[in-house]
């Protein structure tokens, strides 16, 4: 009984920290991307993906920092996921455009490949 | 009121709700020469008669330097590249050098390309350089002449009524300058197999007042496909920007 109390304390000290919201998480995910940390922006933006799935700028920045790192798969499903919710977003089309710009460069290199 | 005008703007820029970032998207390269200790750039066709300058060489050299940066294969550098030789047997058997018909220049690019394609020429010349990974190919430079008439517009104004409007001609420009054509080969050194074949083409032209040597040409449009001639044996990476949004 005795050893549970600090167990019991722990967890109900855990409960009390608030959890971050979604933009909290965006946030965090911005300012290690603008300081090239790529991975850890990429976490906090899954994060705040997983918090919010209708977070049309998380799903956003999750695909920027996923081509960034190469995912191209996971990145096209992240911007047409953002644009789905975000339609008239002239940022987020933008971006896409940008992306498959750069994939039909990718693409091309690999049809020639084969 | 002034000052809450100038706060505006200042407010909604610090607040904006993107930021742009750099971003750098990695691109494989076209064939894995990770096999390979070695390079050896073996030389370059080019036209006969172009005696301008030497494009064999130049470009020969050019690619051992790049090479050398911009790869982990030591270059081999042979006294003579060896594809030379073989150019030059062709030549001996089209008979003195100097003037050539257009039936010789033509037999002697058929018989260069037979050069490029003959995989045992290649594994032999592979054999004596250790099986290195050989690049070969084809060059062309040519002067262009694009001098003639362009549309374009202009504004004027109206000298009575000081109104400007729209004028519409043609003027003639004069504009010369370089083409450069290019085809590489990247052949398996162990096998004399054509790994990969790239072609590229690019084109220069100057206005009236601007002077560039056919040299000088030559290495700006060199160093055009230099990105995608290093892409094909190694990875590249695609710069650009993106905005992330709060």
């Amino acid at each position: 009984m005795l050893l549970a109390l600090p167990v019991v304390s722990l967890l109900l000290a855990a409960n009390s920290v608030p959890i971050a919201s979604s933009g909290d998480e965006v946030q965090f995910g911005i300012e290690a991307a603008r300081r090239g940390l790529w991975n850890e922006a990429r976490f906090r933006f899954e994060k705040a993906v997983a918090i919010d799935p209708d977070n049309a700028d998380a799903l956003n920045n999750l695909a920027v920092s996923l081509e960034q790192q190469g995912a191209f798969e996971r990145a096209r499903e992240a911007y047409e996921k953002a644009l789905k919710i975000k339609p008239n977003s002239v940022y987020i089309q933008q971006n896409f455009d940008l992306f498959r710009e750069a994939d039909d460069k990718r693409n091309r290199k690999a049809r020639k490949k084969t | 009121m002034r000052a809450l005008l100038l706060l505006v703007p200042a407010l909604a820029a610090g607040c904006a709700s993107f930021v742009e970032v750099p971003i750098e998207t990695p691109l494989q390269a076209k064939i894995d020469v990770t096999t390979f200790r070695r390079v050896l750039v073996a030389g370059f066709v080019s036209e006969l008669g172009e005696e301008e300058m030497d494009l064999g060489s130049e470009t020969t050299r050019l690619l051992q330097n790049q090479l050398r940066s911009n790869t982990k294969m030591q270059v081999v550098e042979p006294d003579r590249p060896p594809l030379h030789d073989a150019l030059e047997g062709i030549l001996e058997k089209l008979g003195e050098g100097g003037r050539y018909t257009r039936q010789e220049r033509e037999q002697y690019q058929l018989e260069a390309d037979r050069a490029l394609q003959d995989a045992e020429y290649w594994r032999k010349v592979g054999e004596e350089f250790q099986n290195p990974l050989i690049v070969a190919g084809k060059l062309g430079f040519e002067a262009q002449n694009r001098s003639g008439f362009q549309a374009e517009e202009r504004v004027v104004q109206d000298p009575v009524s000081r109104r400007q409007r729209l004028v519409r001609g043609n003027r003639y420009l004069e504009r010369k300058g370089f083409a450069l054509n290019a085809e590489f080969y990247f052949i398996d050194g162990r096998t004399g197999a054509t790994l990969h074949k790239e072609k590229f083409t690019e084109e220069v032209l100057y206005a009236e007042d601007q002077k560039a040597s056919p040299l000088s040409s030559y290495f700006e449009l060199m160093d055009r496909f230099l990105p995608n001639f290093l892409g094909v044996i190694s990875p590249q990476k695609i710069r650009g920007t993106r905005v992330l949004l709060r």
